[in-house]
């Protein structure tokens, strides 16, 4: 199968999309004659043309308004936020008009819309250019929230998003557009809902979703070399539908869990998770869930801060040795 | 003669059948004709609206309509004139003062009332009630609660409808207390921008009705030439007296073949006055005098095309009751429908959450 | 000497791949000379020399990965001498990670400040290997993990005995494993019931963990015994620590003018004399008891998991005092069998009982019970409910006392206290209350027992 980066792949799945289906047109800042600052629509323009590459003033809460009113109308907008750190400024839109006009129109009208773009930190972009709005935007009825971190998937959920007749909140990780992996050429969808176990293991399950899913990764390899502790890796991939059978499933076979997300701590998704797994595998459980999260700081600029707010390997590894009731240097 | 809805007997508006081509055509000469009979049409219209409207109120106060209730009272040439020039395939949209859209686009009152008697007849099953009323068949793209925040929605159908090559246009109301916000700002330039290329076939319809709540115009904006806004973003743009019905008539059918004929937007800014409060439980007023609207209810868009009806000889003072009885009938037959009717049943809160799943795919 | 280093070519860039170097060691450079073809994850482009001078030393290689900031090559001035290195940084690009951006984590491990640490510090303590005894208990619970209970109610483990690891001494999953591979671990009491595990009551009663309460510690003074309780006490304790906090009892007391019956039961011992058969007040009561349900099924009852399960035939138990507790063996159908039956069978299971006797099914399956302590001189009591019973009548002792007769008249009668307990899951206190009525009635008018 080919390798592509995770970029190719998701520009792959809306060429494909646009190839297919004239209805859907892509919006955004700089999207068109500049490629897109993160290059994920470069080209596209000289392809499909102005009037489906339509480059957008800065004007996030405009642009986005009127793809709800182009969704209804029976085109499949794909809006791009520069970063989802703009979307504060689309949220009526996003939340009071795309999530909600359907069941108060009775069901009456549908909004086929894909808002994507680059989520969680960066590289020192600090407080206002940092934000992992999973929980803001998956605590909404109405939306779909979808946080893929392989190539693989971010095109085959791409492509499942174009085509879902409902607003979809697509969150790319944004640290990772040049990782690679393979894509198949072909069209294919990766479906919602459905949680992926990226390693299998038998002592802790570790949750996670977006970059925090390579992080696991990485705690898991870690953790079976030094301690000789087999982790089970989920990515959760979509945060609403989400998939609490998966997790549950896990943890009566491991009885202990960790929960990981950039995030903040408060009323993030690494509660919900816990809260899941107390209220339906609690018989299975040997130790409390824990969470990793973001610190409780706005971001900060200096990387030694940047990196210390951010969860990092031993973060993981040694929630992943508590709830194991193993000693934690 | 234009082509004109079918009405029933009882005065109920059905939905109009026929493509008004002859409308067109004359209206491409800038010369509106509308005859006598088709006046009386509209004003039967308004007179519908008014009744409604009262009706609504009494359901308010009996607290059989809950929510927020905002009546178009004052306000009915403005959305009979538009209205009239619209064609099969346009679309309307507006913001949450919007009873009278659904009533003039043909749909059933009866389903109209029912919704803001949050029942399961209503005509969004009893799930948006009165600032939320849609009847897409009819090209009525909905109320919305948020001021301001459908312009960009409505900008956004104009060019979903261009792209498509429909000819159809967007009719997109807005309030004057809407033109401070930045998705007004936001949408404006975006449809002065998508129409240079004919992507845009928005025609603004700004009923400046002098209150955004209890502001007036004055107080909320240093310019309060309203229409003249439009000249930074490049859409062309007039005023019209919106309490005198013929006035407003030419100017609809005039914009409205612009906008379709050329895709770009435009902007009518329609002068008129809200003589109901603003909204059902605003009784106080506190921010005109009855002075003021006493002076507004003389201009009264009702009454001044009545004035020119009884004039013209085309009704009698005695049709003039004649007409409003029967429309009162019409609405109490109306309202008992919506009173009588049954209240959605609990299975639908769980419905029309997400397109393509018949189940809410939340917590069970 | 300058040093070339890897250019930040965009926001998110934190390193970049060198694609091919443009020049060899050696060259000589100038300053604005293309030297590298640089590859992000977004761009390729070429690095341009800041200094002229001799390209002295590459310091990485081609294909080698290089954080923004670090050094690539060495460019030499004049009479500038190329300093040592190791050589390491050229050869250590070689793997690069998969996620390039987050390569840095490493260098965040140790100052992190972030909650899993903080709690990790507070933990440690505890949570190091050293089982902390009777840590588990302390506070006069067992702690444990949910995983843990579970394991030992599917294994009847006794957790009090089992020393737990874990922090506070919490009994966690491997420690339970451990006692269990061990071969040791320490079961309940119960646990000589479930060779019979068709009998549900027993099972039921192994089932549940003896769960040591906020007891004291003996006292060891002087006049004072430890007894270990027997089997029966804890079985029994257990069932009727269980009635009695799961089943919302209420209470229906009558006094019954037993004269009638007395005089009957007079009567009619004096005739069965010949037959060595005598009929005690409590077969009056039974039957009375069992009759008089007919129209009160639902203290003919039996909660059950899946609902209320009344029924059509009375299976009476009666309650046996031994030495060592009590049980409770049944007449099977007691509504319809005679009194003399009823006597003969009652009489013959208080004497199996006490010897031991009984078969299992001649203790089980009681749909109501009768207790009676009237021959220990009580005046009145309540019972506990014999679950998954929904009634249990109290039978107290018969005492003469005056009562005013139906002339208003003082006159001595033989007066019994009946009272019941039901269960308000499954009847209320009406139902109760003309229960009673209707074996007070039955037993004022003992008659009604013969027909």
């Amino acid at each position: 199968m080919p390798e592509k980066t995770y970029r190719d792949a998701l520009k792959e799945a809306m060429r494909q999309e646009m190839e297919r289906d004239e209805s859907v047109i892509l919006m955004g800042e700089d999207i068109g004659v500049y490629g897109g600052t993160q290059l994920v629509t470069d080209g596209l323009i000289d392809i499909f043309g102005p009037k489906r590459v339509v480059d957008t003033p800065i004007a996030e809460n405009g642009f986005t308004g009127a793809a709800v009113g182009m969704a209804m109308t029976g085109l499949r907008p794909v809006v791009e936020m520069m970063t989802w750190n703009f979307s504060f400024l689309a949220a009526d839109a996003i939340i009071q008009h795309a999530a909600k006009v359907r069941y108060f129109s009775g069901g009456q009208v549908e909004v086929p819309l894909v808002i994507r773009g680059p989520n969680g930190g960066s590289v020192q972009l600090s407080a206002q250019h940092t934000h992992s709005l999973e929980n803001f935007y998956a605590a909404f009825p109405g939306l779909k929230v979808i946080s893929p971190v392989t190539p693989y998937d971010v095109k085959g959920m791409m492509l499942g998003a174009i085509r879902d007749p409902n607003a979809v909140i697509f969150l790319e990780a944004g640290a990772l557009y040049g990782t690679k992996g393979e894509v198949p050429d072909d069209e294919y969808t990766v479906p919602f809902g459905e949680a992926r176990i990226a390693r299998e293991g038998d002592d802790v399950t570790l949750v996670s979703y977006g970059r925090q899913v390579n992080l696991c990764m990485r705690v898991a390899d870690k953790l079976e070399e030094e301690d000789d502790i087999s982790a089970e890796v989920i990515d959760l991939r979509s945060l609403r539908p989400f998939d609490e059978e998966t997790i549950i499933e896990s943890v009566k076979k491991t009885h202990r869990a960790v929960a990981v997300q950039e995030q903040w701590r408060w009323f993030g998704v690494a509660s919900e998770v816990a809260a899941i797994i107390q209220d339906k595998a609690f018989d299975y459980l040997d130790a409390p869930v824990k969470r990793v999260s973001g610190a409780e700081v706005p971001a900060p600029y200096a990387r030694n801060l940047e990196l210390a707010a951010f969860p990092n390997e031993d973060m993981v590894a040694d929630a992943a040795r508590q709830v194991l009731y193993q000693e934690v240097v | 003669m234009t082509a004109e809805n079918e009405r029933t007997g009882d005065g109920s508006v059905e939905t109009q059948e026929e493509p008004r081509e002859e409308t067109s055509a004359e209206s491409r000469d800038g010369m509106v004709a509308v005859d006598d009979d088709h006046l009386l049409d509209l004003y039967k219209k308004m007179v519908l609206i008014r009744v409604f409207e009262e009706a609504t109120q009494r359901g308010f106060r009996q607290g059989k309509i809950g929510g927020y209730l905002h009546v178009y009272t004052g306000q009915e040439a403005v959305a009979t004139g538009f209205i009239d020039a619209y064609q099969e395939g346009d679309r309307v949209i507006t913001a949450y003062r919007d009873h009278p859209f659904p009533l003039l686009l043909g749909s059933d009152p009866k389903k109209v009332m029912a919704e803001l008697y949050g029942k399961r007849t209503g005509i969004v099953k009893g799930k948006g009630g009165s600032m939320h009323l849609f009847d897409v068949e009819r090209g009525f793209y909905g109320g919305y609660g948020i001021v301001g925040q459908h312009i960009p929605l409505g900008v956004g159908i104009g060019y979903a409808l261009a792209y498509k090559e429909t000819g159809e246009i967007i009719q997109l109301y807005l309030g004057d207390g809407a033109m401070n916000g930045g998705p007004f700002l936001e949408a404006a330039n975006l449809a002065g921008l998508w129409g240079k290329d004919g992507m845009c076939p928005c025609l603004f319809i700004v009923e400046n009705n002098q209150y955004g709540m209890g502001t007036s115009v004055a107080r909320s904006t240093a310019m309060t030439n309203l229409a003249a806004k439009f000249d930074a973003f490049g859409v062309e743009h007039e005023k019209v007296d919106g309490m005198d019905l013929e006035a407003v008539l030419e100017v609809a059918h005039r914009a409205t073949e612009q906008v379709r004929e050329t895709g770009k937007p435009y902007a009518v800014e329609a002068l008129t006055y809200r003589t109901a409060p603003h909204g059902a439980a605003d009784f106080f007023e506190k921010y005109r005098t009855k002075d003021e609207v006493q002076k507004w209810r003389q201009r009264d868009p009702i009454g001044l095309l009545e004035h020119k009806l009884i004039e013209r000889d085309v009704i009698s003072e005695d049709d003039v009751e004649e007409i409003r009885d029967g429309m009162q009938e019409t609405i109490s037959e109306v309202t008992s429908f919506a009173d009588e009717s049954e209240e959605p049943p609990l299975e639908e809160l769980y419905t029309d959450v997400y397109a393509g799943q018949d189940e809410y795919m939340g917590e069970e | 000497m300058p040093e070339v280093i890897m250019p930040k070519m965009g926001d998110a860039m934190e390193e970049g791949t060198i694609v091919k170097w443009l020049v060899s060691e050696g060259d000589e450079v100038s300053e604005g000379d293309a030297i590298a073809e640089i590859e992000t994850d977004k761009a390729s482009m070429e690095i341009e020399a800041e200094d002229s001078g001799t390209l002295a030393q590459f310091i990485a290689g081609e294909g080698d990965d290089v954080p923004v900031g670090e050094a690539i090559a060495f460019i030499q001035g004049e009479g500038e001498e190329v300093p040592e290195r190791d050589g390491s940084a050229a050869e250590g690009g070689g793997e690069a990670e998969e996620e390039t951006e987050e390569g840095g984590d490493g260098q965040a491990q140790a100052q992190t400040a972030t909650e899993t640490e903080e709690e990790a510090a507070e933990e440690q303590p505890q949570a190091g290997g050293e089982p902390s005894g009777d840590g588990a208990q302390s506070d006069g619970q067992v702690r444990a993990s949910p995983i843990v209970r579970r394991l030992a109610r599917e294994n009847n483990l006794d957790l009090s005995r089992i020393e737990g690891s874990g922090p506070q001494g919490r009994i966690v999953e491997r420690d339970v494993r451990a006692a269990l591979e061990s071969g040791e671990a320490p079961m309940t009491d119960g646990q000589a019931e479930v060779e019979a595990p068709e009998e549900p009551q027993q099972e039921q009663a192994a089932q549940q963990q003896i769960q040591p309460a906020r007891l004291p510690e003996p006292t060891e003074a002087p006049g004072t015994q430890l007894m270990e309780p027997t089997r029966m006490q804890r079985v029994i304790g257990e069932r009727m620590t269980e009635a009695k906090q799961h089943i919302p009892h209420f209470y229906a007391t009558v006094e019954v003018e037993m004269d009638a019956t007395l005089a009957l039961r007079k009567q009619l011992n004096e005739q069965l004399e010949e037959e060595g058969l005598k009929l005690s007040v409590n077969d009056f009561v039974m039957k009375a008891c069992a009759v008089a349900l007919r129209d009160y099924p639902n203290l003919n009852a039996i909660y059950t998991s899946k609902g209320i399960e009344l029924h059509e035939k009375v299976d009476l138990a009666m309650a046996v005092a031994l030495d060592a507790g009590l049980i409770t063996p049944v007449i099977k159908d007691c509504a319809s069998k005679g009194l003399a039956t009823i006597s003969r069978e009652s009489k013959d299971l208080a004497q199996r009982a006490r010897d031991g006797d009984l078969a299992p099914d001649e203790y089980q399956g009681g749909t109501i019970t009768v207790s009676n302590m009237g021959m220990f001189g009580v005046e009145s009591f309540t019972a506990i409910i014999n679950p998954p019973q929904a009634a249990i009548v109290a039978v107290s002792g018969i005492v003469k006392r005056p009562t005013y007769d139906e002339d208003g008249e003082l006159a001595p009668a033989s007066m019994m206290k009946l009272t019941l307990s039901g269960d308000h899951r499954i009847a209320n206190g009406r139902d109760g209350a003309l229960y009673m009525s209707e074996v007070k009635r039955i037993l004022e008018n003992p008659m009604l027992l013969m027909v």
